[in-house]
C-alpha cells in the first residue's frame, strides 16, 4: 500500500469525529459492499456442492428427473442463450438505430421527452411484459405462424428485446451525444454529410459505449425471469427452430425452488444451475466494463 | 463515532427490552382454572408431507384459538406416519394412503378421514367434448409412448399431443404420477413435458393450447376445460370426474387423507380434540384453502 493512500486512509478515520454523516454514508456503502461479497459467497459455496456432486452433468445432461436423481442443465443452459441472442438479434439493431436517431437527427427540444418516454420503457415491471406477452404476442404467434401454442422461444424474444431495447438505447445515446460538437463540425465543414459525419465520426468514437450497452443488455435479457416463464413454454428441450417451446435456467428456479426441500439433491442442483448464471453474467459484465474503459481512454 | 456508539447502543437497549418482556409473560396453567388438563398438553404428530400442510396450518390455528396447547408437526411421509402411530412415537400419525396388509397386521389402527385428494386429467377441447382414457393410456401419453392422439383412438384427432405438468416435487404431480406414471413402471420425458408452477397456470396453458393435456386438484376445474372420464384399466367403466364419484371411491386418482391413531382417542383428550377441529367448519376451510376437498356430508368412509 502506498504512503499516498494510507495518509488518505488515516486522515479519513481522523475526520471520522466531525463528521458523523460520513460514518453513515461509510456503513451503508460497505454493506452493499458486504451483501453481494455473502450472496456471491452463499451460491458459490452451494453452486459448488452441486458442481462436486454431479459434475458436468449439470452442464451437458439432458434429462432432470427427481425419481432416478437426473439433473441435466443442458436444456436450460441451451434455452436460456437462444432466448438471449435472438432478443439481441432484434434489440441491437432497433436500439442502436433509435440511439443515433434520437441524439443525433431529432430537433432539440424533441430529445429529451423521447429518451425519458423510452427510458420509461425500462421502468414497467417484467409481469406486466408477461401479461402483454401472454395475451396479446401468444395468441398472435400462434395464429400468424399457425402453431398449436404461441409459446415460443420467439415469443420470449420479442417480449425479452422490448425490455432490453430501453437499455441499449439509454446507455448507447448518452455515449453518442457525449461526442464533442467540434468533431462533427469539422466532418461537416470538410462537407461531409449529416450521414457521412455519423458514419464516419460519431460511429467510430461511440463504438465501445455501444458495445458495452449491448452487454449490460444481455445481462437484463439472461436473468429476466417471470416474463419469460409465463410465454415460453417451459419445455425443457434443445429446439431447433424458434417456433418450439423453450426453457430458461431463471424461470427453471423460479418454478422448482419452492418445492425442493432445503438439503435435497434438488435444492442443491438449482443451486449450480444459478451459479452458472452468475458466472455467465459476471463474465458479460466483465467485458463490458473493461471494453468502456478502454473506449474512456481513447477518447 | 457519537452516532455509532448511538445506535449500537440503541440496538443493545431494544433487544434487552424485548428479551425481558418476552421472558416477562409467563404463560401458565392458572389463565385456565377449569379443565385445564388439556391446555397445557403437547401432541405430536408427523407422517405424510401431503397431510403435512394442512396439520400444520390447523395446529397454527388450534394454538392461536387455545393458548398454552402444543402442536408440533413433522413430515416423513404415510410409512412413517403408520409406523409412528402404531408405535406410540407420536400421538396422530399422518396418511394420504389407506394402511397396507403389514401395517394392519402391525397393530390396532384408527383412521379418521380429514380430507379428499382428487388429482382430474383435464384436454383442450379440442380433443373432444367427451373424452375417455385408461389409466395406461394416460400414462403412456405422459410418458411420451403416445405422441399423436389418433395414436392413442382413431377416433381422437390426428394432431400431435402437448403435455402440460407440474414442477417436479408438486404433490398434485406426486399424486397423479403414483397413479398412472409410476403404477405401469414409466417416466416422464423432461424434455418432452410443457411445466407450469401451479394449477391456475396449467388450466390457463391447457385453455390457451390445442391439442393439449394436462392435470389439475379437482377444485380447479372450469368449464373451458374437458374433464377426462378415466377407466382403472381396460374394460372397466370411465367415471368421469364428479363430486359424487370422487367421494364414493370410484374416480381412479382419488383418495383420502388420514389422521391415524392407535387406539380412538379418549373423548376431551388434546388429540380428540385437534382431530375434531380440523373436521369443524374452520379446519375444513384450511382444507379447501391448502387444494384439497373437503369431506362430503355424507359418503362412506373406506
Amino acid at each position: 500500500m502506498s504512503s499516498k493512500k494510507l495518509n488518505k486512509i488515516s486522515s479519513f478515520f481522523l475526520n471520522l469525529k466531525s463528521q458523523p454523516m460520513e460514518i453513515v454514508l461509510f456503513v451503508s456503502a460497505s454493506l452493499s459492499i458486504i451483501i453481494l461479497f455473502l450472496m456471491l459467497f452463499f451460491v458459490a459455496r452451494e453452486g459448488a456442492l452441486a458442481f462436486s456432486r454431479f459434475g458436468s452433468d449439470l452442464l451437458f445432461g439432458m434429462q432432470w428427473n427427481l425419481e432416478s436423481d437426473l439433473f441435466g442443465g443442458f436444456p436450460l443452459l441451451y434455452g436460456s442463450l437462444m432466448v438471449t441472442f435472438g432478443a439481441l438479434l432484434i434489440a441491437i439493431p432497433v436500439g442502436v438505430c433509435t440511439a443515433i436517431f434520437v441524439s443525433e437527427v431529432l430537433p432539440f427540444y424533441l430529445r429529451d421527452p423521447i429518451k425519458s418516454i423510452i427510458e420509461l420503457l425500462a421502468s414497467i415491471p417484467s409481469v406486466i411484459y408477461g401479461f402483454i406477452g401472454l395475451l396479446i404476442v401468444v395468441p398472435f404467434i400462434s395464429s400468424f405462424f399457425g402453431l398449436v401454442s404461441g409459446q415460443t422461444a420467439l415469443t420470449a424474444s420479442l417480449i425479452l428485446s422490448l425490455m432490453t431495447i430501453p437499455t441499449i438505447v439509454s446507455v448507447s445515446g448518452e455515449i453518442i451525444s457525449a461526442v464533442p460538437k467540434t468533431y462533427k463540425e469539422a466532418a461537416l465543414g470538410l462537407g461531409a454529410t449529416k450521414w457521412e459525419t455519423i458514419k464516419t465520426v460519431v460511429l467510430p468514437i461511440s463504438k465501445s459505449g455501444i458495445l458495452a450497452s449491448i452487454m449490460l443488455g444481455f445481462g437484463r435479457a439472461i436473468g429476466e425471469t417471470i416474463a419469460v416463464s409465463m410465454i415460453a413454454g417451459n419445455q425443457a428441450h434443445t429446439p431447433s427452430s424458434y417456433l418450439e417451446a423453450v426453457y430458461t435456467i431463471p424461470s427453471f428456479i423460479a418454478t422448482h425452488m419452492g418445492e425442493a426441500a432445503v438439503g435435497s439433491l434438488e435444492y442443491s442442483a438449482l443451486f449450480g444451475l444459478g451459479l452458472i448464471l452468475l458466472i455467465i453474467t459476471f463474465m458479460v459484465n466483465t467485458l463490458a466494463d473493461t471494453v468502456v474503459k478502454r473506449g474512456a481512454q481513447h477518447g | 463515532m457519537i452516532a455509532l456508539i448511538g445506535m449500537i447502543a440503541l440496538l443493545v437497549v431494544g433487544l434487552g427490552i424485548g428479551y425481558t418482556l418476552n421472558s416477562g409473560t409467563p404463560v401458565t396453567s392458572a389463565e385456565f382454572p377449569e379443565d385445564s388438563e388439556w391446555r397445557t398438553g403437547t401432541i405430536n404428530l408427523a407422517g405424510s408431507t401431503t397431510v403435512l400442510p394442512v396439520a400444520d396450518e390447523a395446529a397454527k390455528a388450534f394454538m392461536n384459538t387455545y393458548t398454552g396447547v402444543t402442536v408440533t408437526v413433522q413430515g416423513g411421509g404415510s410409512g412413517t406416519g403408520y409406523a409412528s402411530a402404531i408405535d406410540g412415537t407420536v400421538d396422530i400419525g399422518m396418511a394420504s394412503r389407506g394402511p397396507k396388509q403389514k401395517e394392519i397386521d402391525a397393530g390396532t389402527l384408527w383412521l379418521h378421514p380429514l380430507a379428499l385428494d382428487a388429482v382430474c386429467v383435464v384436454v383442450n377441447p379440442s380433443v373432444g367434448s367427451n373424452v375417455e382414457l385408461t389409466l395406461e393410456e394416460v400414462a403412456k401419453i405422459f410418458a411420451g409412448e403416445y405422441t399423436n392422439w389418433n395414436e392413442v383412438d382413431a377416433s381422437l384427432p390426428d394432431a400431435s399431443i402437448y403435455i402440460v405438468v407440474r414442477e417436479s416435487g408438486s404433490g398434485t404431480r406426486g399424486t397423479f404420477e403414483e397413479y398412472t406414471i409410476d403404477e405401469y413402471e414409466l417416466e416422464i420425458d423432461s424434455t418432452l413435458v410443457h411445466e407450469q408452477s401451479s394449477n391456475p397456470a396449467v388450466v390457463t396453458a391447457v385453455k390457451n393450447t390445442d391439442y393439449s393435456i394436462g392435470y389439475v386438484g379437482f377444485g380447479f376445474l372450469t368449464n373451458d376445460l374437458v374433464a377426462v372420464s378415466l377407466a382403472a384399466e381396460e374394460g372397466a367403466e370411465y367415471v368421469p370426474a364428479t363430486l359424487e364419484n370422487i367421494a364414493g371411491g370410484t374416480y381412479p386418482i382419488s383418495r383420502f387423507l388420514y389422521f391415524v391413531t392407535s387406539s380412538p382417542p379418549e373423548s376431551g383428550s388434546l388429540a380428540d380434540r385437534f382431530i375434531s377441529f380440523v373436521l369443524s367448519e374452520e379446519g375444513q376451510d384450511i382444507v379447501v384453502a391448502e387444494g384439497f376437498l373437503e369431506l362430503p356430508a355424507s359418503c362412506n368412509y373406506p
